[in-house]
């Protein structure tokens, strides 16, 4: 017996894991180095009060009357711009998404219930230049009616655009929430006579709220972080937005916009406003993390506890109620008790209803139809418009710069990015998400600094990837705008949902399994590879297959890494090209090939549907063989 | 004399879809007595249960025939279903007191049927938690939540909570089968206590729970209930010889 | 094979009892055959054997406390167990009885009682015979047996009754028999007592298959 013999093996592979889940923090540390280094010489020239505070923002650095010029940074109309369009957007979106969750967990029938939940999911895939796009088309011609100008963008579009790309997030999540509420609540507050309405609204909901919360959250973490949407509806003027029908900048979008005519002092400058933006959407995911950690305890009614404690000390209540209630059970001896306070006879229907609660119901049928019509509005009115016109001309022609366009480089590009991308991200993803599930020390301090900064990259919106991208490889690095560098950009920025994902996966496997694997003799290692692994696949197919689909829908953080334009076939993985989505923005933003346009945002859709399907198929089996097991 | 009926069944029959979970149950269940139900899983115990408040409702596909009196009232007459829910209390097999304050547990019931005045809403927490055993040990602690109390606390807020819309009748289904001993024998005890203001019918897998506290005792099998008497007399002379055999561990 | 746990340990118990019961049945044979050959010999093996007898009631008890204790047994099988706890006394009782009795040919030790017997003789046969049947309808449960040994309690007590008489009668008639009539009566009496126990078994071979005794419910 060797009982004390230790396997170098199994050393080496937690060394193995333990290094990628370290390159997430490395991954971190220089986005804020690189944040730093770009940032502070310009704040120091600009001034960091004129530049937060700052209410104008010119970059011409030529002015025609007084000759050359500093420019003018000041990012005030920006934050104010992206504050107003995130409310605007949790309003519409938060709205919608919340009710519709309630109506979808319980009060749709059951067969609606299973279609409409799983179209809903799969509608959260759906790339936000898409909504941009359909944003621009249809919503600011209908909008433009309207407004005075004649020009229907401003803080009302956003606010739509961004609300409806939001609700099916807010509902998907809010709805599992209120679905996790522990069914015997229900039974429990109906069995007492309440109605259901009233069971869902008074005990279902509030027991659910730290998770509708956190979905609400997310939704303005989405919204806060989104560009292309944004910039293809906002009317991009860098002025505070004066009205609902107000041109206006967001942070987002005023990086998209100034990022490819950079002087040094303007790069430095959109730099720090990158900072800014992550520092909000860092601030809202604290807010996220505090509530999601707190779900699990009591919060109750701070504010009626309070008012109790000052109207009544606790010692006073007991004192008073104990007094008064014995003298009550003395009289009423061996009859009911407080039988007076009911009218014991269910003969007598009694006519009380809860009137906020039947609102709440309705509000829930009601916000559904808006959620879905508007959806599903979007995906025909695209594909109505746009699935005649894929032929195969667009979809396999030859390149020319003037002409019918074609996509097929684009495609290509896209498959290049996606390849890329995989084989950076998925294998550093996993191995750091073995490291946290089942190596690391969960309470540890080292485990808690991986996981904060995973969820931070999480975090991060997808235009400061772009930037960094673009200064790290391109310029730096001396990649050039190339799918190298688009592709590094993008694998940077699904390391943190992989991580997540697949972590989710090795967790939900169950314990007993390793125990049992452990009670054999066999080692970590070997139960990982033989016992873990194999029955979290699925799930971990299933965060792969998100991630394709997430590098096929962003355009942002390629934008600048891959090129803005469609060019000719890809020689290799130092040309540059568009991806779909940037084709589609390229496309979307001239009004000479509305068709084509249609076409890409078809052919965009179909592929991100299927991707999503391909996923949300692979993992309820996933959780069906897992919950047969158990 | 005449024996007063809290509930009455006459050729209950049951269908989930096809599957016919109860047939031809014919039960009289006195008033202020305590009934336990006994049989295997799955034999319908629980779900004749649920009959009596008409939970069965919340599940689409069931069908009931026949008849149900509560207080010699038809239960599936014109009646207000949630008047009917307020009077037949219920506890469950699990604690599900609900993530809010011990306070607001227990004055859930009464507000959901309008009782609004504080002085009434505090009488009726006192009286609720007092009845069940559980005032002293939660007074100090009425605004703090109810999940922080233990398993055995949980379930008697939850029979407090039940109490407080003042029922006649407590349904408990396995109320003490996620207990340990200690709160199992308080929760029986009470169910002593409380016979003589309610009529209790308790489901139970517990053999000797059912002896230790009911009057009466039923057994079912399949959907049928196939012995029905003085608990006594049950578990000393049973008339049927499939209940024999499921009571003295025969069962098969 | 049995279905349970509980289907075995009762009938482990039922089997030990029967074994009990065959003895106390060779101590009381033996007893009689002692008396009436006035055998030393056999008496002293009875007496000596009475410690084996003692020593498997105590296995039956434990037996059976600790199936009430594991088992918390209802219905039947409580009836069954309290039943058997029942009749292992009253049949290490007989046991004892027949012990007692050859106490008594000890102290004889004179052949000259033998004639003096009366229906001593006659008694010891019913109360053997009520013996056995009482041992036999526990065995085979048969409430026929048993009622007819509740029957024959009657017989027994009548002889009594008769040897009581004879045994004053030699006492007038001959005061040096005083001391062997005292002894004769103690047998009879032993002889009752083993007739009542034996009525007592079959009381509670009855009790076990209708949880009443001498027509008063007990469970």
């Amino acid at each position: 017996m060797h009982i004390q013999k230790k396997h170098t093996k199994e050393k080496f592979f937690k060394a193995l894991f333990g290094a990628t889940a370290i390159l997430t923090i490395l991954e971190v540390a220089s986005i804020i180095v690189f944040m730093l280094y770009g940032a502070v010489p310009a704040l120091q020239k600009i001034g960091f009060l004129n530049f937060i505070f700052g209410s104008e923002w010119n970059s011409s650095n030529y002015d025609t009357y007084t000759g050359p010029m500093e420019g003018l940074y000041g990012i005030m109309p920006m934050i104010v711009g992206s504050l107003f369009a995130t409310a605007g957007a949790v309003l519409v979106g938060g709205t919608i998404g919340f009710f519709s969750a309630v109506f979808l967990a319980e009060f749709c029938p059951k067969k609606l219930k299973k279609v409409l939940s799983h179209s809903i999911n799969l509608l959260s895939g759906i790339p936000s230049v898409v909504y941009g796009f359909f944003g621009m088309k249809v919503l600011l011609p209908l909008l433009g009616v309207f407004s005075e100008n004649g020009d229907g963008a401003g803080i009302l579009s956003v606010s739509l655009v961004l609300g409806i790309m939001i609700t099916p997030t807010v509902t998907a999540l809010s709805k599992t929430s209120i679905e996790a509420v522990d069914r015997s609540f229900f039974e429990g507050a109906v069995a007492l006579g309440a109605r259901k309405e009233r069971a869902v609204f008074k005990v279902i909901i509030p027991a659910g709220k730290s998770g509708i919360f956190a979905s609400l959250i997310l939704g303005i973490g989405r919204a806060i972080g989104e560009t292309m949407a944004v910039v293809m509806v906002a009317g991009n003027n860098p002025i505070f937005p004066s009205g609902i029908f107000a041109s206006f900048r967001t942070l987002t979008t005023n990086i998209v916009l100034e990022m490819s005519y950079g002087g040094e002092l303007q790069t430095g400058a959109l730099i720090a406003s990158g900072a800014v933006l992550t520092f909000f959407i860092l601030a809202t995911n604290i807010c996220f993390g505090l509530i999601r950690n707190s779900g699990s305890r009591f919060k109750g009614k701070k504010s009626s506890l309070a008012t109790l404690a000052t109207s009544y000390t606790s010692t006073d209540f007991t004192e008073a109620t104990k007094a008064e209630g014995l003298l009550d059970l003395q009289t009423t001896d061996g009859e009911l008790q407080n039988s007076q306070t009911f009218n014991n006879n269910f003969l007598v229907t009694s006519k009380k209803t809860d009137k906020a609660s039947l609102i709440g119901k309705h509000m829930g049928t009601v916000s559904t139809i808006i959620a879905c019509v508007s959806l599903f509005s979007i995906i025909i009115f695209i594909l109505v418009n746009g699935l005649p016109y894929i032929t195969s001309e667009l979809l396999f022609g030859e390149f020319s710069y003037a002409g019918t366009p074609s996509i097929a480089s684009s495609i290509v590009s896209t498959l290049m990015v996606i390849v890329l991308g995989s084989v950076v991200a998925f294998p550093l993803g996993i191995a750091a998400a073995i490291f946290l599930a089942e190596y690391a020390n969960k309470n540890g301090k080292m485990c808690k600094i991986i996981r904060l900064m995973s969820e931070t990259l999480g975090g991060i919106p997808s235009i400061v990837y772009g930037l960094f991208g673009l200064l790290f490889f391109c310029n730096i690095l001396k990649m050039g705008t190339s799918i190298l560098a688009g592709g590094l950009t993008l694998s940077l920025m699904i390391v943190s949902t992989t991580i997540r994902g697949t972590e989710e996966a090795l967790l939900m496997v169950n314990d007993s399994l390793r125990e049992a694997s452990y009670a054999l003799g066999a080692g970590k290692f070997r139960t990982i590879r033989k016992v873990v692994i194999p029955n979290a696949l699925p799930g971990i197919f299933a965060t792969i297959i998100l991630g394709i689909s997430r590098m096929v829908s962003e355009s942002a953080p390629v934008l600048f890494t891959m090129g803005a334009s469609i060019k000719p076939m890809p020689t290799g993985f130092k040309s540059s090209g568009a991806t779909l989505a940037v084709a589609l923005y390229a496309l979307g933003r001239e009004w000479m090939h509305i068709n084509e346009s249609y076409a890409t945002a078809c052919v965009l859709i179909i592929l991100v549907l299927i991707l999503n399907i391909a996923s949300a198929m692979i993992a309820s089996k996933f959780t069906k063989r897992l919950t047969c097991t158990t | 004399m005449v024996e007063k009926y809290s509930i009455r069944t006459e050729d209950l029959d049951l269908h989930y879809d096809a599957f016919k979970a109860l047939s031809n149950v014919n039960i009289q269940i006195p008033e202020k007595t305590i009934t336990a139900f006994i049989g295997p899983s799955g034999c319908g115990k629980t779900t004749l249960l649920k009959c009596f408040n008409r939970m069965n409702d919340l599940i689409a596909n069931c069908r009931i025939t026949g008849k149900i009196y509560v207080r010699d009232i038809d239960i599936h007459s014109d009646i207000d279903v949630n008047a009917l829910r307020r009077d037949v209390g219920m506890v469950f097999q699990k604690p599900n007191v609900f993530p809010m304050s011990v306070r607001d547990n227990v004055t859930f019931g009464p507000i959901t049927h309008g009782v609004k005045k504080k002085s009434d809403l505090d009488k009726i927490v006192y009286e609720s938690l007092h009845n069940a055993g559980l005032w002293n040990e939660v007074k100090d602690r009425l605004n703090k939540s109810a999940l922080g109390l233990s398993g055995g606390q949980q379930q008697r807020l939850c029979i407090a909570r039940a109490l407080a819309v003042s029922p006649d009748i407590l349904l408990m289904d396995e109320p003490t089968s996620a207990l340990d001993p200690i709160s199992s024998g308080k929760i029986e005890d009470l169910c002593d206590e409380l016979k003589s203001r309610y009529t209790i019918v308790i489901v139970t897998h517990n053999m000797q729970q059912a002896i230790r506290i009911s009057d009466y005792t039923a057994f079912f099998l399949l959907g049928e209930m196939l012995e029905f008497g003085e608990t006594e007399e049950v578990f000393s002379n049973p008339k049927n010889k499939k209940c024999e055999n499921y009571i003295t561990g025969r069962f098969g | 094979m049995y279905k349970n746990k509980l289907d075995e340990e009762l009938s482990k118990l039922h089997s030990d009892l029967i074994r009990l019961g065959s003895m106390s049945e060779d101590a009381i044979n033996l007893s009689i055959k002692a008396l009436l050959e006035c055998n030393i010999e056999i008496a002293n093996n009875v007496i000596e054997n009475d410690k084996v007898v003692n020593k498997l009631t105590a296995v039956v008890e434990s037996e059976a406390l600790k199936i009430l204790l594991r088992r918390q047994p209802v219905a039947n099988d409580l009836r069954v167990i309290t039943g058997a706890l029942k009749i292992v006394s009253n049949i290490e009782r007989i046991a004892d009885q027949a012990q007692d009795i050859c106490s008594i040919v000890l102290n004889l030790s004179e052949t000259d009682y033998l004639g003096k017997l009366s229906k001593i003789s006659t008694m010891a046969d019913i109360s053997k015979r009520m013996v056995n049947l009482s041992i036999d309808s526990f065995v085979k449960q048969d409430l026929k047996l048993a009622h007819q040994v509740i029957e024959m309690d009657n017989d027994v007590d009548e002889l009594f009754l008769q040897i009581k008489n004879n045994m004053v009668k030699l006492i007038i008639e001959n005061s040096d028999s005083a001391d062997i009539a005292i002894y004769l009566m103690m047998v009879a009496k032993y002889f009752e007592k083993i007739g009542d126990h034996a009525e007592n078994i079959a009381e509670w071979v009855v009790f076990e298959h209708t949880g009443a005794r001498k027509n008063i419910r007990l469970l």
